[in-house]
């Protein structure tokens, strides 16, 4: 091969080099700053459907609804920084399960809060991230979340480096959050509620993000949290063999999380798939698999719509009963549908429409729960179980 | 529930095994890595709604970041 030969060869590889340079940043394995300002306000609401009233022992069957407002700005800072901040705020109003008791029969039925709540809900997150030239990201974020009963305040690092060849990404990280509960009422109307107790928990992440070819990345990930300290609900009581106590917990819990997560083109139908996967346990013995897919279909230049569907099954806590017939030797009861044993379906519909730098976001989900759609079978029923819808409109504007 | 924890354990361990012989990309060849929708999150406000609702009415928590904290709806 000849120097005249290379030479326009060499000029092409430039050219596409150059073109591929200039494309949008790729965020799932390079730790590359998105050079783009942007901003993005949301409202959603969020709304539990009424309990089946013959499960009910109480004279309200309504749960609560949520509207949540959500702001999030983010933008390059000077060459090797970059900035966001994430704001949410939530008012919430509503009743929610008391306590489970037994009815004549020793079928399991709901009494619900007897008076109407009313909360609201601000969280503010700010982070900021360092891009090094050898394509290291180094993230800080700091956040605080603000109730009248509940103070969380918390903090984050995240590392994320890449191979030389720019196909493999580690992620190593740490958060540490510090939650103080006020409960309402504790000295009045409800003295066996705490007055003031506090948790601590402490998270650290370690994942791998691999390209598998020119249309295809998947990512892995593995979380190990404790917490520590107050860990009930001081809003529960627990049917306890004819009487009501206090929902108790254990003081501690290790929890663990692997998360997989695959993303895969299809460009000749203008489709992305997303295949997400998490198996998570803990030592209070829930155990469960959550499953999700989304499709993104490009319709024209403007539109995409992308149809989702998630699956998610849970076993129960080893200290949850619907109702106890018996005392415990440990004293730690709850009846807690969260800590229940349930499954769960989410079928959703998201869609986007862009004007040039604007863009008009919508969606909608639909939340359903019940012990029939649990992998296990589940003998009796939590009458507490959720569902929900979630609709949301929103706007993103790109400087 | 042990027999599919198993499987889906199996699968993921075969994924990554061949995802560490691809071949490197040329920078030409990441434009459809490059689309908004290949992002792990494509709409972030969105996922951290989702994440809250399912972290306030699941008992399951931990995903593949950190950051933000907890609240009294769990």
């Amino acid at each position: 091969m000849t120097d005249s030969k290379q030479r326009p060869a060499s000029k092409a590889l430039q050219a596409l080099t150059a073109a591929a340079m200039s494309l949008p940043a790729y965020q799932v394995a390079a730790a590359t700053r998105d050079e783009t300002a942007r901003v993005s306000v949301r409202t959603a609401l969020y709304d539990e459907a009424e309990l089946d009233s013959r499960q009910v022992s109480s004279t309200t069957t309504e749960r609560y609804d949520i509207e949540i407002g959500q702001l999030r700005a983010s933008a390059p800072l000077g060459e090797r920084f970059s900035v966001a901040l994430d704001v949410a705020y939530e008012t919430m109003s509503g009743a929610s399960p008391w306590f489970v008791q037994p009815d004549a029969d020793g079928a399991p039925v709901q009494v619900m809060s007897g008076a109407t709540i009313d909360d609201a809900r601000t969280d503010l997150l700010l982070s900021v991230s360092r891009y090094s030239a050898s394509g290291r990201r180094v993230s800080v974020s700091v956040g605080q979340s603000t109730e009248d009963d509940y103070e969380s305040q918390n903090l984050g690092i995240e590392v994320e480096w890449e191979d030389d060849d720019k196909m493999t990404s580690y992620t190593v990280g740490g958060g540490y959050a510090s939650d103080t509960i006020t409960p309402t009422d504790a000295q009045t109307r409800f003295p066996s509620r705490p007055d003031e107790e506090d948790k601590q928990s402490l998270t650290l992440l370690g994942g791998v993000s691999q390209i598998l070819g020119p249309k295809t990345v998947v990512q892995t990930a593995l979380s190990v949290s404790y917490l520590d300290g107050y860990l009930s609900d001081p809003y529960k009581l627990v049917f306890v063999d004819d009487d009501l106590r206090q929902d108790a917990r254990p003081d501690g819990r290790w929890t663990g999380a692997w998360t997989t997560r695959l993303r895969r083109r299809f460009s000749s139908v203008g489709a992305t798939a997303h295949l997400d996967y998490r198996l998570y346990g803990d030592d209070w013995e829930v155990v469960s698999h959550t499953v999700s897919l989304s499709w993104y279909q490009d319709i024209g230049e403007r539109v995409t719509v992308t149809p989702n569907l998630r699956y998610y099954s849970q076993s129960q806590a080893f200290f949850y009963r619907p109702y106890f017939r018996t005392t415990r030797d440990d004293n730690l009861y709850s009846s807690d549908y969260r800590l229940s044993p349930y499954g769960a379906l989410t079928i959703g519909l998201a869609g986007e429409y862009r004007f040039d730098s604007l863009s008009l976001t919508g969606s909608i989900e639909q939340y359903e729960s019940s012990g029939d759609y649990a992998l296990g079978s589940v003998v009796t029923e939590n009458p507490g179980l959720v569902d929900f819808t979630l609709l949301a409109v929103g706007l993103k504007y790109a400087f | 529930m042990k027999q599919i924890t198993r499987l889906v354990l199996s699968a993921l361990t075969i994924c990554l095994c061949s995802a560490c012989s691809t071949t490197p990309l040329k920078p030409w060849e990441r434009g459809h890595l490059a689309e908004p929708t290949m992002s792990w999150e494509p709409d972030p406000l969105a996922s951290q709604l989702d994440s809250h609702v399912y972290f306030s009415k699941e008992a399951s928590t931990g995903g593949a970041s950190v950051g933000g904290g907890g609240c009294g709806c769990n």
